[in-house]
């Protein structure tokens, strides 16, 4: 008994038996070797990014803050005065 | 590579851990490489591009959605990279065409490509594969070869899956066409088993 196997099957068997071609090891080092060079610099610069955003958000926030409620004091102050004739 | 592991290697590769990087390029790297070689047809036009698809993963890899698929994201890129290379030649083409004696005639001498395929069962499939329009091999490439999901190579090709399974179909009957011109199938034995 003769058994027909369909040819896409064989086609596919043949396909992924296929020898690989296997790329350039000297070269693949390199590309890897920059590619990791690239993601240290990006890391690098986003860290520099993240402790400039920490600053702001630690410093320059209160800083901005408290020169609007100095200025508030200040017009509550000068206002005051203002009322009981003394400035 | 299952899903949750590439899911965590997504969401590192977000965070721009190398050693995710190196992971993937652990997984993908032999893999990309073959299947653009037998895109290109040519070993140096492979490793160029290869090394441009992964500088554009280091690029991108903040952007990458967290659910992404690598494999068909590297494929497409892949596949993208290949298609405007394709472009700027047939344009270089278009202006070498008018200095056809500068270039020596005749049939092509096997490409090292070929020169590889160790069986002669290989080589045919090889060669008959090489001869196939670029959008029918990568199918195949995609799908037989790679084991992508006919789904993801309609994703990588920019295609519906409907369009992916035409074209695979075609693709078979063409490349199935080309190995009997050769006798390949005939001449191996391949087109029945007898148990």
């Amino acid at each position: 008994m003769r058994i027909v196997t369909p040819v896409a099957d064989l086609q596919d068997h043949l396909l992924r038996d296929l020898q690989p071609l296997a790329p350039d090891p000297a070269r693949s080092t390199r590309v890897r070797a920059r590619c990791r060079a690239q993601l240290a610099r990006s890391r690098r610069r986003s860290g520099q990014n993240e402790a400039v955003a920490g600053l702001v958000r630690r410093l320059l926030a209160p800083a901005v803050v408290l020169a609007g409620c100095a200025l508030y004091v200040a017009s509550l102050v000068s206002s005051v005065l203002r009322v009981r004739h003394l400035f | 590579m299952d899903r949750e592991r590439e899911l965590q290697l997504v969401g590192r590769l977000r965070a721009d851990d190398p050693a995710a990087f190196d992971a993937v390029y652990d997984a993908f790297n032999a893999r990309l490489h073959n299947f653009l070689a037998r895109l290109s047809g040519s070993r140096d036009v492979a490793e160029d591009l290869l090394e441009e698809t992964w500088l554009r993963l280091v690029t991108h890899g903040r952007r990458l959605d967290p659910e992404t698929r690598l494999a068909p994201w590297l494929f497409a890129v892949a596949r993208n990279l290949h298609t405007s290379y394709r472009r700027s030649r047939s344009v270089e083409d278009e202006h070498t065409a008018s200095l056809p004696s500068l270039w020596p005639s005749g049939s092509p001498a096997p490409t090292p490509l070929e020169a590889v395929e160790s069986s002669e069962a290989q080589r045919r499939i090889a060669v008959a594969l090489a001869s196939l329009p670029v959008r029918y091999r990568e199918a195949l490439l995609l799908v037989a070869v790679e084991g992508l999901r006919p789904g993801e190579a309609a994703d990588v090709c920019g295609i519906t899956s409907e369009a992916m399974r035409q074209r695979l179909c075609r693709a078979r009957a063409l490349l199935a066409q080309r190995l009997a011109d050769d006798e390949g199938l005939q001449l191996l034995g391949l087109n029945e088993v007898t148990p």
